[in-house]
């Protein structure tokens, strides 16, 4: 008889825990699905959903966040008034032909990238001109004057304009 | 009645575990967004990113009402421990603040080019109205031009924005550490302009660094010293957001996607693709059928194996071959029996330059492979026959699944000068013969006056072929003042003391002579008719006069030299005489009045300036468009001569459209 009664128990307790957990899986999945949500929701004219509420927190914060940045870069430029922009080489790819790289810092036309790929005392050279990106100052693709051959090259690529210059030396490994 | 007693302990286990749960449930998001989700090679998608179909002017209109409820006009809530109009003012920025759902802007009207193939109608039009416009003329979506603003200057969201976060709205022309570029400022500039580049890093791809299909690496932040990775880039759309910001989010900013991270990262693009999941949903296309831009090509031969490396030009009912490559970049495999390429703009109408081989009159050609998976490119090639009549024209193509639908429109098209070879011009200094020499200004044409060599008055000796530089000895600066094709065989360009600057090391060929040649290559040939020298110039094909309907900055025009309409109409000759000249097929319509003033040639200034000089280099006229750079001139099939800058804005005519 005691047997019998602590399996009941047992078993009735599963059987509340249950039901309780269904009543609130139930109660949950009609909050999310049913009354929280308009009959259609707003589309475009792609027929793609688009959220319509208006700027949340975060969104707030951040947009505040943009307005102390207006001022840091505005109290920045104006220290800096008479210092020449600082002209910051990238190179992004070098492969057996070519030669890519860009200029940040700067954003002007006709200056001139030079780049040298150096290997157990081969040298190989490319230039271009460089122009106005968006925000930078993009060199033309380089092409190399001679084919070089897969291994892990020293470049070095040197940016020159009458208002600046710069210059990155990087190890690559062309394949 | 239940006959059991329940302990308490199993009481109080069965409450924690109901309690575990419905916290559990109760703050179960349905999707959260994280960085672990970010794909550096793969932001957004081609199909999403240039279909500018995705929102209605009124769309736009109401996306914006939406996001800033009320307008904080007068800067009246606090800020700073004063209020924002007394912050905004001391900062350089006082009220009224106009939030971007009630700005309006008065615009010109703008110019199709290869970038932005469509036009914006000029006037004074709502943001709303000018993203719509912009996104129609340029085929980018109005959500990216949106989020663009967004990540740029919270422009969207902002109830108390500045004039500078109109000024400079989407980043064009300011550098990280260095001012803006005032010549980019004002809002529809940088909608539009930004728009553009987006085209151009499709159109213009191989120039940039980031490229579809290319491994290729991209920095955490402006300091190198911050690092970055390789990135393999999966599509056009991803390599264009990299081509505008050249920085991926490190682990720190996309661990904290709604916040900063550390002092290496960079938010650009992180924000760009939270922003868009935010507002919009998914960047990632499903579209069943879609394409992305790989490159267009037209040859002069069936063989296809002269390209031409400038405006096509081809007598009139003559053919021009033409290869067009898209990828897929749809969920649907193109096959041959129904992938075409058709004409469009408008579509289904049969085009002039319907030839022989095409499918039908109103689809050029169809796949060149038999089948094209999602992600692979495939080919068009075609020929385009010319009408009868001269004149410039332009044919649209897209992209159609016969049966299914059209696909994106990209605004694909090709630039057909149709006009007659034109025999030997009277060009009599095509040669510089053993002992002869040239000094600042004096110049040598080509037999069709297409290419010209000059000694510039900075010391350059530069060759123009078409309108522009092809070659030069890079001697900017080296005072040389005198060329000489000596009688030892020696190109020689000496300064004025008589150093020699630049050499062509032929000498020990007596009796060698210079010559500029029809097919744009400058030769020194020996005296008995052997190469020895050449600048290598060649433009392609050689048999076809090209047709110059303009030319761009740096760049000059000498006597003997015209730029002509493609139907031969109307004429900007630099006469022998000294005068510019603009003819209708009738009449000169306008000119300089510099006949006898020794005018040596007109040339497009770096500057925006066009100047006629003398041969001391002393201007004799000019059109006084200095400061604005970039500019170019077109004649027009209208009769006018243009200039205009790249945004397709007319700084100066001559005021002649429409003369006879």
């Amino acid at each position: 008889m005691k047997k019998q009664k602590r399996l009941s128990n047992r078993s009735r307790i599963i059987i509340v825990t249950l039901v309780g957990l269904a009543i609130l899986g139930g109660a949950f999945f009609l909050y999310r699905n049913v009354l929280n949500n308009a009959d259609t929701s707003p589309t475009t004219a792609d027929g793609q959903p688009v959220n319509l509420e208006p700027a949340s927190e975060e969104e707030k914060a951040q947009t505040e966040a943009t307005k102390d940045a207006i001022v840091k870069r505005d109290e920045a430029l104006t220290q800096n008034n008479d210092t020449k922009p600082t002209a910051t080489v990238v190179i992004t790819e070098v492969t057996q032909t070519s030669a890519r790289a860009y200029v940040s810092g700067v954003f002007e036309e006709g200056g001139t990238c030079q780049a040298t790929a150096t290997l157990n005392g081969v040298v190989a050279t490319a230039t271009s001109e460089a122009f106005k990106n968006v925000s930078y100052t993009q060199c033309a693709p380089m092409t190399w004057n001679k084919t070089i051959s897969p291994g892990s090259w020293s470049v070095q690529l040197t940016y020159t304009s009458p208002t600046s210059q710069g210059s990155q030396t990087k190890i690559f490994e062309v394949k | 009645m239940l006959h059991f007693k329940i302990s308490q302990r199993t009481m109080r286990i069965a409450t924690l575990l109901v309690f575990a749960v419905s916290l559990v449930l109760s703050h179960a998001p349905a999707s959260a967004l994280s960085g672990a989700d970010f794909n550096a090679g793969r932001i957004i998608d081609d199909a999403v990113f240039f279909n500018p179909n995705t929102m209605t002017a009124n769309d736009i209109q109401v996306f914006l009402n939406s996001k800033v409820p009320v307008c904080d006009t007068n800067g009246t809530q606090p800020y700073g421990g004063t209020t924002r109009a007394a912050y905004g003012a001391s900062r350089g920025y006082p009220s009224p603040y106009t939030c971007l759902k009630d700005y309006s802007q008065a615009i010109p009207t703008t110019v199709a080019d290869s970038y932005c193939g469509g036009t914006v109608a000029g006037g004074t039009k709502s943001s709303a109205q000018i993203i719509y416009d912009v996104s129609q003329a340029c085929g980018v979506s109005p959500k990216v031009l949106i989020i663009l603003l967004q990540k740029e200057q919270s422009l969207v969201t902002d109830d108390w924005p500045w004039s500078s976060q109109y000024q400079s709205a989407t980043g064009y022309g300011c550098p990280d550490t260095a001012p803006c570029d005032a010549e980019y400022y004002g809002f529809f500039n940088q909608v539009y302009q930004a728009a553009r580049q987006y085209q151009r890093y499709v159109k213009q791809a191989h120039l940039f660094n980031y490229r579809s299909g290319q491994n290729s690496y991209v920095q955490y932040n402006p300091n190198a010293g911050c690092g970055g990775t390789n990135v393999v880039i999966q599509n056009q759309a991803t390599a264009g957001l990299y081509n505008y910001t050249p920085y991926q989010p490190n682990a720190a900013a996309l661990a904290n996607l709604y916040g900063t991270g550390d002092s290496c990262s960079a938010y650009g693009n992180r924000n760009f693709w939270r922003m868009y999941i935010d507002w919009f949903g998914s960047p990632n296309s499903n579209t069943p059928w879609a394409w992305s831009y790989e490159g267009q090509w037209a040859f002069a031969d069936a063989g296809r194996t002269q390209p031409f490396t400038n405006t096509p030009t081809v007598a009139p009912n003559g053919k021009i071959y033409l290869r067009v490559k898209a990828r897929n970049m749809g969920i649907s495999t193109w096959d041959q029996s129904f992938l075409h390429l058709g004409v469009s703009r408008p579509m289904d109408v049969p085009s002039t330059f319907a030839e022989a081989g095409w499918v039908s009159n109103t689809r050029a050609a169809r796949l060149v492979e038999a089948s094209v998976s999602p992600g692979q490119i495939g080919t068009f090639e075609f020929a385009m026959q010319a009408p009868a009549t001269k004149g410039t024209y332009n044919q649209y193509f897209n992209l159609v699944a016969e049966g299914r639908s059209w696909l994106n429109d990209l605004g694909l098209y090709f630039t057909v000068n149709v006009n007659s070879p034109s025999g030997v011009s009277n060009s009599t200094n095509t040669t510089l013969t053993s002992g002869q020499s040239i000094g600042h200004n004096d110049y040598l044409l080509s037999p069709d006056s297409q290419s010209a060599l000059t000694l510039q008055g900075d010391g350059n000796l530069v060759l123009y072929s078409n309108f522009a530089a092809t070659w030069s000895t890079g001697s900017f600066g080296a005072a040389a003042n005198r060329l000489i094709m000596q009688g030892d065989g020696n190109l020689v360009l000496y300064d004025q003391n008589n150093v020699a600057r630049w050499n062509s090391q032929t000498g020990g060929n007596a009796g060698a002579r210079l010559v500029l040649q029809t097919d744009g290559n400058m030769v020194i040939y020996s005296a008995t008719n052997v190469p020895l020298w050449f600048t290598g110039t060649t433009h392609t094909p050689d048999h076809l006069s090209y047709v110059n309907t303009g030319f761009r900055n740096s760049t000059r025009m000498f006597p003997g030299q015209s730029i002509d309409t493609a139907d031969g109409k109307y004429h900007l000759i630099m006469q022998r005489d000294g005068n510019l000249v603009l003819y209708s097929p009738t009449r000169a319509l306008w000119a300089t009045g510099t006949d006898g003033k020794s005018a040596a040639f007109v040339s497009l200034q770096q500057d925006g300036n066009l100047v006629l000089y003398d041969r001391a280099s002393r201007p004799l006229w000019y059109s006084g468009t200095a400061g604005h750079a970039n500019l170019r001139s077109v004649i027009q099939q209208d009769g006018n001569l243009v200039l205009y800058n790249n945004l397709n804005i007319p700084f100066w005519h001559t005021g002649t459209a429409g003369s006879l």
